[in-house]
């Protein structure tokens, strides 16, 4: 997918992942892929954002007061992490 | 012919061998092979001879021809860690070892040639109780630890630099004729403790041996892969697991070579 084209489409959580507490982390169990993805702090924060469809854009403006990083390294970041939850089947595109 | 028992946790195997097998099945089993079941037996091998080979079967099925016992009995080594997965009965099957250290399991997970069986040897070395090897069952929630006491298998060369170099106190080396001899711990556990440790090893031959702390989100994928397939809920087998890691001290154990490796587990677990 173009870069511009991903950063203008809704994501949201596909529903396939069920969240569980792994030590101080969280991992998504998805049943159908019999597979746990284990996610790091800002994957995490992610997720949760994803709960309602939202753009990179508005991921990027609703991470940015938790994560300390640059705005642009965040979008750089969250563009990545988006990615690969699509990949995985976490999150798709909404719409 | 002879008929035994091999008597493990949750599953009895009756065997029936010429004396000859059975004296070398003891050198993988000394502790399981009994005279009488202590419950239902699950299944009935018996080794006959056919011709000029010898035939390994299951419940009147024959599993294989060999040319010689021993690799007959690694097959049958083999067909007894799937048979006591299959009837772990829900508990956690891990790929591991584990030793009782002061009335606490500490399992030593990993693949093949990661250090695994050493780490146990040194343990067992130290004065500790061996409880299992290769097939370790970790029942939730108490977390505690079957003992399946077996031999130890490893190379005729660890073996003997472990000798020369550290001395081989608590333990019977036998030689096989196979790439791999056996140590035979003197010193067993007899019942189920709980776990608090898992180890890691990991061969670093850059050094130093050390222990470093790893955390449940950390190692979760990697204990998941040591794991025994489950009779079907996996994501009950994912919440144990979590569990479990959340309930032991997780340690990767780096080691540079055998006497540091000793070293850095008598600091941590000293002998009784």
């Amino acid at each position: 997918m173009a870069e511009d084209e991903a950063r203008g489409c809704h994501y949201v959580q596909s529903g396939r992942g069920k969240l569980k507490r792994v030590g101080g982390r969280h991992a998504l169990y998805v049943e159908e892929q019999k597979g746990i993805h284990v996610l790091n702090e800002t994957a995490y924060l992610l997720y949760q954002a994803l709960d309602e469809p939202a753009t990179v854009a508005e991921l990027v403006a609703a991470l940015s007061d938790l994560v300390r990083v640059d705005a642009a390294m965040l979008e750089h970041d969250i563009e990545e992490a988006v990615a690969l939850l699509v990949d995985n089947g976490l999150v798709r595109i909404s719409g | 012919m002879i008929g035994r028992v091999l008597s493990f946790p949750l599953v009895e195997l009756a065997i029936e061998a010429p004396a000859a097998v059975l004296a070398e099945l003891a050198a993988f089993y000394p502790r399981s092979l009994r005279d009488r079941p202590r419950g239902v037996v699950a299944h009935h091998y018996r080794v006959e001879r056919q011709g000029v080979r010898l035939a390994l079967l299951r419940d009147r099925v024959i599993l294989g021809s060999f040319d010689a016992v021993l690799p007959l009995l690694l097959t049958l080594e083999l067909e007894v860690e799937t048979q006591v997965v299959a009837h772990a009965a829900g508990r956690i099957a891990l790929h591991a070892g584990a030793v009782d250290v002061g009335a606490r399991g500490c399992l030593v997970a990993g693949h093949q040639d990661t250090g695994k069986t050493t780490t146990t040897l040194h343990l067992v070395e130290l004065g500790h109780a061996q409880l299992c090897d290769e097939v370790c069952l970790v029942a939730p929630g108490t977390w505690a630890v079957e003992p399946f006491p077996q031999s130890l298998a490893l190379a005729p060369e660890m073996l003997r630099l472990l000798e020369r170099e550290l001395g081989l106190a608590a333990g019977d080396v036998r030689e096989l004729p196979v790439p791999v001899w056996r140590y035979l711990p003197r010193r067993v556990a007899e019942a189920p403790v709980p776990a608090d440790t898992i180890l890691v090893p990991s061969y670093d031959p850059e050094g130093p041996s050390r222990m470093e702390p790893l955390e449940p989100g950390d190692a979760l994928p990697e204990m998941l892969g040591y794991c025994y397939p489950p009779e079907g809920d996996d994501e009950r087998l994912f919440d144990d697991v979590i569990g479990l890691l959340e309930a032991c001290r997780l340690l990767r154990f780096r080691y540079a070579g055998p006497a540091a490796a000793r070293g850095i587990l008598e600091e941590l677990f000293p002998a009784p």
